[in-house]
């Protein structure tokens, strides 16, 4: 089981985990009309270094207190990646209102696919095993989908919407099982 | 004029306001016993608007 962090904090932080997070797939102009398409995921973790947000929010407030000098500090985005509820991670279903059909896990513990899932041996998920208080079902982070959102948004949003932090020592975890899924060789299947 | 020009910028609907000087607090998310989030899926939604095309 992981441990929460409650306490908000004024800032986004790495580990926040977000309800309610947009992704804009397009934003596509023709015949005089805008269309946009956009995503919206439950629950997302925030996968961005923390001390980069943290410089990034100094400098943000130091230019709009003391006037700085520069904006050498300032991050263009976010990087996050969708939590999916482990029940509907296992039937394969959770992306079913995107029209998307994933892989099955069996929801039997003494199976090989739900053992390597819940041990974090399968390098492209991150199982997250949550306080029975926590408000947040056990879920699965699939490094693959990760993408990457506006900063000021997350900030706006994030009163509203925050749920918790995973604790430091646990989203070290996660941020360097994520670095080594980004950093994987990939090799021609045989 | 080119029709894709436009001098009024589209605005969502959504306007959220945040709150630079909010002091940290302790949410008040955490005394639920239920499980609140991540029980929906990931949904898409697509907006259409016209755009407002300069009259000049």
């Amino acid at each position: 089981m992981i441990k929460i962090d409650r306490k908000f904090e004024n800032r986004v932080c790495q580990g926040d985990l977000i309800a309610d997070v947009e992704f804009i797939e397009y934003a596509e102009m023709r015949s005089g009309e805008i269309e946009i398409s956009k995503i919206i995921f439950p629950v997302v973790i925030v996968l961005t270094q923390d001390c980069d947000l943290e410089q990034d929010f100094n400098n943000r407030l130091k230019n709009k207190e003391k006037g700085g000098s520069n904006q050498d500090k300032y991050l263009i985005s976010t990087l996050v990646a969708p939590v999916y509820n482990v029940e509907q991670f296992y039937d394969g279903d959770h992306l079913s209102e995107l029209g998307l059909k994933m892989q099955t896990i069996s929801k039997k513990a003494k199976k090989t696919d739900n053992k390597f899932l819940r041990h974090n041996q399968n390098p492209r998920y991150h199982y997250l095993e949550f306080p029975d208080d926590f408000p947040l079902p056990n879920s699965v982070i699939d490094f693959k989908h990760y993408f990457t959102t506006n900063l000021e948004y997350l900030k706006r949003i994030k009163p509203d919407n925050f749920i918790g932090k995973v604790s430091e020592l646990y989203r070290e975890s996660i941020s360097h099982r994520f670095a080594a899924f980004l950093a994987r060789i990939g090799l021609p299947s045989t | 004029m080119d029709n894709d020009d436009f001098s009024k910028e589209y605005v969502s609907e959504e306007e959220t306001r945040y709150e630079d000087e909010k002091k940290e607090k302790e949410t008040d998310k955490f005394v639920v016993e239920d499980k609140i989030y991540g029980i929906s899926k990931p949904r898409r939604i697509i907006i259409r608007a016209k755009l407002i095309h300069d009259k000049d």
